[in-house]
C-alpha cells in the first residue's frame, strides 16, 4: 500500500511525538549534532543487525558518479524487535530504488549520522527517532 | 530541543484511581507494552498468582524498558515513539540514581567517566553486572530456584538463584553477575548477591566498585506487575548504601525473550568517529 506524503505527515502529527533521548552514557548529543538534520538520498548497500546498535550503510552518488558510503546508526536490535521492525523488511522495502535518510550528523565523521527517518522509494517511511519538526526544519 | 510530557496527567489519574498511589511514590512505573492494555495500574489490580507452596509466582516476561518503543503503524509507514509516560520526580526517563562515593574516590570516578569510551567494560560488549543489568526480564520460578534471563544489548545473560534455603557457594570464582541466594520475606523475594567481579561497574559514568560489594535485590509481585528494588553496599568506597531507583514493570502478554543479536565491539577508534552507545537497560 502506498502512503501519500500528506497522510504520512499526519501520522507523525497524530501520534504527537514527544520523544525523549534514550538513556545514554555516551549520549546522542555527545556524538551527533542534534540541532541539525542532514538529508541524503542513496541506496542501502548493507545492514549490520548487531548490538549494541544497528548500522545501515547508504551509498550516495554525487554528480560525477562517485559513490560515498554513509554509515547510519539506529536503535538497538531489541527495540526494533519489539517494534516489529526486521532487517529483512528494511532490506526488501529498499530494493526498488533510493531511500531518503533524515539524520543527526555525527560531530566527527562527515559521513555518519543517527537515523531519524528512513523513507523508502515508494514513499512510506520508518520514523525511528526524534520529532517530526526535526524532519522539516 | 523542547520535550513535552504530554501524557502525565492522564497517566497519573488512572493510576491513582486504582489505589496504587503508594507504589507511585517510590518507584518508576514503566511504560506498558503495546497490547497489554490499561498500563501498570490496571495490571497491579489483578490477583497475584501463587505457586503451590503459597509464595507469589514471579514467573513471566516483564517489560523493563522505560523508553519505548511504542509503535504506530499506518499502512506501511511506521513511527516509533520513545516516550514512556513521564513520572513525576523521575523525569521522563529512567535514572537509576548515583551512589555517594567517599571524597577520595571522586577523582578516580572522574577519570573513569572521562575515559569511559575506552575503559567501560560494558561499552565493549562485556557483561553489565549487578545492578547495572537492571531489573529481571524473564523469570522462571520453581520451588528450588528462580531463573532470571536477560536479553541485554551485550548478549543473553542468566542468573540461577536458589530459593530453597541453600547458602552462598564457597570456593567459586567471582563472576559478573555474582552468586545469588533468595529468601522470602512475606510476599517479597529478597536476593543477596555476592562474589561480584570487580571489573564490572555499578552503572554508567565510571561507577566502579570493590570485590567486596554486596547487592540486595527485592522482588515484589502485585497482580501483573513486578517491583524491583536494589541496594548496593560497598563501605570501602561508598559513604552510604546506594538505593537504586526502583522499577515497577507490567507483565508482557504474548511476548517471550529472544536470543540477543551479536554484540560487536568495534573498537574505540571507530566509536570516536561517530558511534553512539546508549544504555537502554
Amino acid at each position: 500500500m502506498h502512503v501519500q506524503p500528506r497522510i504520512a505527515v499526519l501520522v507523525v502529527l497524530a501520534v504527537g511525538m514527544t520523544a525523549v533521548p534514550l538513556v545514554a552514557h555516551h549520549s546522542v548529543p555527545g556524538t551527533f549534532n542534534v540541532e541539525k538534520t542532514v538529508t541524503i538520498k542513496g541506496t542501502i548497500s548493507k545492514i549490520d543487525w548487531i548490538n549494541p546498535h544497528i548500522y545501515i550503510y547508504v551509498d550516495v552518488k554525487d554528480r560525477a558518479g562517485a559513490v560515498t558510503t554513509w554509515k547510519i546508526e539506529t536503535l538497538p536490535t531489541n527495540h526494533m524487535r519489539r517494534a516489529g521492525v526486521t532487517k529483512d523488511e528494511i532490506w526488501q522495502e529498499s530494493r526498488t530504488g533510493e531511500v531518503t535518510v533524515h539524520m543527526y550528523p555525527a560531530h566527527l565523521n562527515k559521513t555518519a549520522g543517527f537515523l531519524l527517518r528512513l523513507t523508502f522509494p515508494e514513499g512510506h517511511f520508518m520514523h525511528l527517532y526524534g520529532e517530526e519538526s526535526e524532519i522539516t526544519r | 530541543m523542547t520535550r513535552h510530557p504530554s501524557r502525565l496527567g492522564v497517566f497519573f489519574a488512572g493510576v491513582l484511581s486504582l489505589g496504587v498511589a503508594a507504589w507511585l511514590a517510590v518507584a518508576v512505573i514503566d511504560a506498558a507494552p503495546q497490547g497489554t492494555g490499561g498500563g501498570a495500574a490496571a495490571a497491579a489490580a489483578k490477583p497475584t498468582p501463587r505457586t503451590a507452596d503459597g509464595h507469589p509466582d514471579l514467573s513471566g516476561m516483564w517489560y523493563r524498558r522505560l523508553a519505548g518503543p511504542v509503535t504506530k503503524r499506518v499502512g506501511k509507514s511506521i513511527v516509533i515513539v520513545n516516550d514512556a509516560p513521564p513520572v513525576e520526580g523521575a523525569g521522563n526517563r529512567y535514572n537509576p540514581g548515583t551512589p555517594k562515593y567517599k571524597p577520595q574516590f571522586l577523582a578516580r570516578i572522574k577519570d573513569l567517566k572521562d575515559d569511559q569510551i575506552n575503559v567501560d567494560p560494558a561499552f565493549h560488549c562485556g557483561p553489565p553486572g549487578v545492578p547495572r543489568i537492571g531489573p529481571p526480564q524473564r523469570i522462571v520460578q520453581t520451588p528450588r530456584e528462580l531463573v532470571i534471563m536477560y536479553d541485554d544489548l551485550n548478549g543473553n545473560f542468566f542468573r540461577l538463584i536458589p530459593i530453597d534455603g541453600r547458602k552462598h557457594r564457597t570456593g567459586i570464582e567471582p563472576s559478573a553477575h555474582g552468586d545469588s541466594v533468595g529468601r522470602w520475606e512475606g510476599d517479597t523475594l529478597v536476593i543477596e548477591v555476592r562474589n561480584l567481579l570487580e571489573d564490572t561497574w555499578l552503572g554508567d559514568n565510571g561507577l566502579f566498585h570493590t570485590a567486596d560489594v554486596k547487592v540486595t535485590e527485592r522482588l515484589t509481585r502485585q497482580g501483573d506487575t513486578l517491583k524491583w528494588e536494589a541496594i548496593v553496599e560497598d563501605p570501602e568506597v561508598l559513604q552510604e548504601p546506594w538505593k537504586v531507583t526502583p522499577r515497577i514493570m507490567p507483565l508482557m502478554a504474548n511476548a517471550e525473550i529472544e536470543e540477543a543479536a551479536f554484540c560487536e565491539d568495534r573498537g574505540t577508534a571507530d566509536r570516536a568517529t561517530g558511534d553512539y552507545h546508549g544504555n537502554v537497560r
